[in-house]
């Protein structure tokens, strides 16, 4: 009988250990065989469409100058080159354009506006946007089109009541724009698994149409890596880039898999400095100085911080870049006056839990524990599941000695850890240990 | 998470809805179809419908037009030319916007396929024929098609490059 249990007991040992060894042992996901073809410098061929059409619309706009069709043409190509390069002047190029329309049909044109409104969320103007979309709903037009917006603006305001009637106005629902909004409500409220169902709906969907369907296995492949199915997010990031090799946002996502899961850090800076050198944006140098600093490389990590501060705050990205500006100021430059001065700048811009959160993470900063406590019962408890967010949550309930709250919340952050990546996992694990 | 913005209006007009969510799989799914768009005339829409209406005036069909746009189209008419009586047709206010606000490409299965060629009306449509000069005549030309003679003609009188011979027909894009 003792020898059975003893037996047993060695063999349940056998297995745990087994198992252990398996978690410990996890493998890399990512391998450069897989995606070397595509950090090859190529004439990118979707940029030089785009550029053909644009000097075809130009060439027809000088024949006839006042053609509404040419100019409502070249406005769209110059947003959609914006898209492919990051060069933030084409949208200013476009919103002008737009405007000029505007201006000769006196107002009555519900699809400019809403184009207007599409340049403007680009640019983080949520107010502008939410006007426009006014407008256009006001002019009766394409309502559907206008309603669809409407949600998208909601959403970005933090208006998540709005949201969910501007969709629920919509009667038409098996339909491809209503799945993608009704997805990005559910994974708001936290559902991530109804959105990854909704967002596999929309990709089947959108089979025929070769940019949706881009569109739509990125924002899944994404959903799935914040779910923990990090391995199928890789799959489905090189499925993106076997259509269109030059889709870097792909490459953006396999390279924070090699950062974050397989803690490659030099295939991440690789496939970074890549995206890097052809899209002149500044979030590239934030990945960067996040690599540097899992390499415990201080000096290039402030270098790059440097670099993503002068370019971020460049008057042009105007509001673009608040958030991740506020959060450097606080983690990385000691400066939570700088972080609540801007927090409070993106809560007049977006009053979002996301907004509010960098209040409150400015205020811990400061000491101010209980100023941050209050923002965080205010508007952030069980207003938003961000991962981020949660983490903070469980460091302000922890600085306010609510040990018990803070580990459930560092528990649920931990989760995300794919989504957070090493550094701040490393703080949870530590604030875990030592609560 | 963000979601990239997506250019709804890429997605095309006309859409099925499956109108069930029952998962018995032995039930077949029934689908609705529902009316999204139409375009039949040359700007007779744009220039008729005002911009509040253009959903409902897409989504009816040509039967039901009629009956639901045929007084605004009158109110429109009326607007544009306050001095209208009949015109070459020989059709006054209430038939002339009738025939209009049924938004259709009328066809003669035989004779001449044409716009208007000063013998025939409405017969077709050829891709030279110059619609929206015939549509100007018909709404500012009056009986004889000599009233309002600043109104009458649009002054394209062709396209700026030449229609082919064979299939498609239409010019390259230039």
């Amino acid at each position: 009988m003792k020898k059975k249990t003893l037996l047993f007991l060695s063999l349940a040992f056998s297995v745990l250990l087994i198992l252990g060894c398996a978690e410990k042992q996890e493998h890399d996901i990512t391998h450069p065989a897989d995606y070397a073809a595509y950090l090859a410098p190529r004439t990118d061929a979707a940029l030089q469409k785009c550029n053909e059409e644009i000097a075809f619309w130009k060439n027809k706009q000088s024949r006839t100058p006042d053609s509404e069709t040419c100019k409502l043409r070249i406005a769209g190509l110059l947003s959609s080159r914006f898209m492919l390069t990051g060069r933030i002047e084409d949208i200013f190029a476009s919103d002008s354009v737009y405007r000029s329309v505007l201006a000769a049909s006196g107002n009555e044109n519900a699809s400019v506006h809403r184009a207007l409104a599409a340049n403007a969320i680009t640019q983080h103007q949520f107010g502008e946007a939410y006007q426009q979309i006014q407008k256009a709903l006001a002019i009766g037009e394409g309502k559907a089109s206008s309603l669809f917006m409407l949600t998208d603006v909601d959403l970005e305001l933090g208006d998540y009541a709005g949201a969910n009637r501007a969709l629920n106005k919509i009667a038409t629902r098996n339909f491809f724009p209503y799945i993608i909004r009704k997805a990005k409500i559910k994974d708001h409220e936290g559902d991530l698994d109804s959105a990854i169902v909704l967002m596999e709906t929309a990709l089947a969907k959108a089979k025929d149409n070769a940019s949706l369907s881009l569109w739509t296995k990125s924002n899944l492949a994404d959903m799935y890596g914040h779910g923990g199915r990090v391995e199928e997010a890789y799959h489905l990031y090189l499925d993106i880039l076997k259509t269109n090799p030059d889709y870097d946002y792909a490459l953006k996502g396999i390279a924070w898999i090699a950062f974050s899961h397989d803690h490659r850090y030099a295939e991440a800076r690789h496939i970074a400095q890549y995206i890097n050198q052809k899209r002149a944006t500044p979030d590239m140098h934030l990945l960067l100085a996040k690599i540097a600093g899992a390499e415990n490389n201080m000096t290039e990590k402030i270098k790059e911080l440097r670099v993503f501060d002068s370019l971020a705050n460049s008057p042009r990205y105007g509001d673009m870049y608040n958030k991740y500006l506020a959060l450097m100021q606080v983690e990385d430059f000691s400066n939570p006056a700088k972080t609540i001065a801007l927090a409070k700048r993106e809560i007049q811009n977006r009053p979002t839990p996301q907004s509010y959160d960098l209040l409150a993470w400015g205020y811990f900063h400061e000491g101010k524990y209980a100023e941050a406590l209050e923002v965080a019962e205010d508007f952030l408890v069980d207003k938003t599941f961000e991962p981020d967010v949660l983490f903070h949550l469980g460091m302000i309930y922890k600085a306010n000695g609510q040990t018990g709250k803070a580990r459930t919340y560092f528990r649920s952050a931990e989760k995300s850890a794919f989504e957070l990546g090493p550094a701040v996992t490393q703080k949870i694990k530590e604030a875990l240990g030592n609560s | 998470m963000k979601l990239k913005y997506v250019n709804l209006l890429a997605v095309g007009a006309l859409i099925a809805l499956g109108a069930c969510n029952n998962d018995d799989d032995a039930t077949p799914m029934p689908v609705t179809y529902v009316q999204e768009d139409q375009m039949a005339r040359p700007a007779i829409n744009t220039v008729f419908v005002s911009a509040g209406d253009k959903d409902t005036f897409n989504g009816t069909i040509p039967s039901a037009q009629n009956a639901a746009f045929g007084t605004k189209f009158k109110d429109r008419l009326l607007a544009l030319n306050p001095g209208y009586t009949t015109n070459l047709l020989g059709l006054d206010a209430a038939t002339f916007t009738g025939v209009l606000s049924t938004d259709v490409l009328s066809v003669a299965l035989s004779g001449a396929t044409t716009f208007y060629d000063g013998t025939h009306v409405l017969t077709g449509r050829k891709l030279n024929d110059d619609v929206i000069t015939v549509e100007l005549i018909l709404l500012f030309g009056g009986p004889d098609a000599t009233a309002n003679p600043m109104l009458t003609d649009d002054h394209v009188d062709a396209n700026d490059k030449g229609f082919l011979d064979t299939f498609p027909y239409l010019a390259t894009p230039h």
